[in-house]
């Protein structure tokens, strides 16, 4: 039963207006700077010209090209490791969910910084060059968890016996994993995926540390791009970056059965 | 030709579920196994479809020992408690998936799915998806889905026991009905004794692992073998006479305002409750020497029910032909 509250006084809802408009106003600037170009004579008018510097920037483009592959590569190892291990977890219950709670609770909590430090020196150990395979290992670690709770919040609303049901109609165990399994966890995978992607896309501070020369991602390239000093280039890139985020989070929300799988997980 | 289980012993750690149980179970029954949850129903079920390995004993097909088939390859189906259908296959592919594992052709599959639902009466559900379905209507896919292989014995386990009681006897008679159509072994798992008695040609009694008894429903109703399933199934009074505990049906058990004919055995005793429940009156009396027994009273017998008032002193008594006495175990 849902509690009655008093109502909250009117002031609240200024707070809460000023707030978003805290969160919002440089967002807004950011991109309104993207679309000003200043003419010579000093007026200015709304154009793309930035944007398309900055698609005629090849470097850029490259980078881009770079961290999409990295974010594919990253959430394809991570939906079937995480996949498998959800798996794995649920069909020996006992002490896995616990288990998976801890392992997405030390990747949210403990500092990224950290994490950093101990694969870079994880991969020094392994005398492994960095590059592109230890950008993409590394994503993945962190997005391995994620996956596995997609996945588990959907297998924890399925029928604990669609398995033997497989088996029991005279499917073997790959055929029962490829035919019923697989298909019936598929919106949890690929919501999975996508939410891997983000975060390895977005990802700034450990692919700093583990990418090798010439690696560079997107946010890496902002980064640089920004010591030397805020440019409307530099805010097209930035507008870039937020678009994707924001459209693959809309596709996330929007896909059928993923908003309860994303609401349900403390269920 | 028959499925005949030999002294299967299951144990789950130390705990033993199925114990030393042996059963011939003939091709074309409708036989049920019956018992108290927890008994180790299940257990039996999921030993005979595979998915359980028993710790001793051997199970055999038409002579031929089925322990080292794995499930997917037995002659038989289950029907899961939960219906366990998938989610992402319409009604006509969930039918058609065992079909499709064997490669049957094409055309045959979807004449069988065809036929199929036309047995379960659910045509024009064929695209649909289970999440669409009432749960009766889950519950006969489940049923079709398993029977459409054609496989030698369909094991359901409390198929019906997810459903309001309306819907229960009505599938009740419709599973009775496709069983007798398709001429296939059904072995049902069930914990209600009205059920098996109205749907089985034999019934196999279970409790704490041990099986107690297996006939027909009348007889087992009529002469029942043990305390146990004498309790289980149906109504019984229980009197004490010379030290003994002797067992006595309620539609057998007599009640009367006057004195009883010296045949019988009666008791004095007072009426506590009556309840009318149509063709009959349920009459409650409490005995002078303890205990409470329940009586049937026709009701078209109105003087009488008139007269039984609560409170009324009362004889109730029965004959010796109708008295069960079992050996204490
Ligand atoms: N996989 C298992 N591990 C341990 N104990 C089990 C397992 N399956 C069943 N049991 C135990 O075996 C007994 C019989 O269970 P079950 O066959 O499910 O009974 P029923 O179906 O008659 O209710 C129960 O006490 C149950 O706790
Ligand atoms: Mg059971």
């Amino acid at each position: 039963m849902e509690k009655l509250r008093p109502a909250s006084p009117s002031w609240t809802r200024g707070v809460l207006y000023l707030v978003v408009a805290a969160f919002y106003i440089p967002l807004a600037l950011m991109v309104f700077e993207s679309l000003r170009f200043k003419e010579i004579s000093g007026d200015w008018s709304f154009s793309l010209h930035w944007y398309q510097v900055l698609f005629s920037d090849q470097a850029l483009m490259e980078s881009l090209l770079r961290s999409v592959v990295i974010a594919a590569g990253a959430s394809f190892i991570a939906c079937i490791v995480g996949t498998f291990s959800a798996l794995a977890i649920h069909k020996y219950r006992f002490k896995g969910v616990l288990f998976l709670d801890y392992m997405s609770m030390v990747s949210l909590v403990i500092p990224e910084l950290v994490f950093a430090l101990a694969l870079l020196s994880w991969f020094a150990f392994l005398k492994f060059p960095l590059g592109y395979l230890t950008v993409i290992f590394s994503h993945a670690t962190f997005c391995i968890a994620f996956v596995a709770m997609t996945v588990t919040a959907r297998l924890n609303t399925l029928d604990k016996y669609l398995d033997e049901a497989a088996h029991d109609l005279g499917a073997t165990q790959l055929q029962t994993l490829w035919k019923v399994i697989l298909p019936v966890l598929k919106p949890a995978i690929i919501a999975g995926f996508i939410l891997s992607f983000l975060l390895s896309f977005d990802d700034f501070l450990i692919t700093f540390y583990t990418s090798g020369p010439g690696t560079d991602t997107l946010p890496i390239k902002l980064y640089s791009s920004m010591k030397i000093g805020l440019t409307p280039k530099l805010h097209a890139l930035a507008v870039l970056m937020m678009v994707i985020s924001v459209g693959l989070i809309l596709i996330l929300s929007r896909m059928k059965g993923v908003r309860e799988l994303l609401l349900n997980e403390d269920s | 030709m028959a499925l005949i289980l030999k002294n299967i012993v299951k144990k789950f750690n130390s705990q033993t579920v199925v114990q030393d149980l042996s059963l011939k179970i003939e091709d074309g029954e409708f036989f049920s196994l019956l018992g108290p949850s927890g008994c180790g129903k299940t257990t039996l079920l999921r030993m005979i479809s595979g998915f359980e390995t028993p710790d001793s004993g051997q199970i055999l097909l038409d002579g031929q020992d089925l322990t080292p088939i794995p499930s997917n390859e037995r002659p038989f189906r289950m029907v899961f408690q939960s219906y366990a259908l998938f989610p992402h296959l319409t009604v006509g592919e969930n039918l058609a998936f065992g079909l499709k594992i064997q490669k049957t052709p094409k055309e045959e599959i979807s004449e069988r799915v065809e036929n199929a639902l036309n047995l379960i009466n659910m045509l024009d559900y064929k695209n649909r998806f289970p999440e669409t379905l009432s749960g009766g209507q889950c519950q006969r896919v489940a049923v079709a889905r398993a029977f459409i292989n054609e496989p030698r014995v369909l094991l359901l386990d409390e198929p019906l026991s997810a459903l309001d009681k309306k819907m229960r006897d009505h599938m009740q008679t419709e599973l009775r009905a496709i069983q007798r159509k398709l001429n296939i072994t059904f072995i049902f798992v069930t914990h209600d004794q009205d059920e098996a008695m109205t749907m089985s040609d034999r019934i196999a009694v279970m409790e704490r692992g041990y099986l107690k008894q297996v006939s027909s429903p009348h007889e087992m109703y009529s002469s029942p073998a043990n305390a146990f399933t004498a309790s289980f199934l149906g109504d019984m009074n229980v009197f004490v006479h010379s030290g003994q505990k002797v067992f006595i049906r309620p539609e057998r058990t007599l009640v009367s305002l006057s004195p009883m004919a010296s045949d019988l055995v009666s008791y004095s005793g007072e009426v506590i409750n009556k309840l009318f429940k149509g063709v009959f009156w349920d009459v409650y009396v409490r005995l002078s020497t303890g205990g409470v027994v329940k009586c049937l009273v026709d009701s078209k017998n109105e003087d009488m029910m008139e007269d039984l008032t609560i409170g009324k002193e009362v004889q109730v008594g029965y004959s010796q032909v109708y008295a069960h006495v079992f050996e204490t175990e």
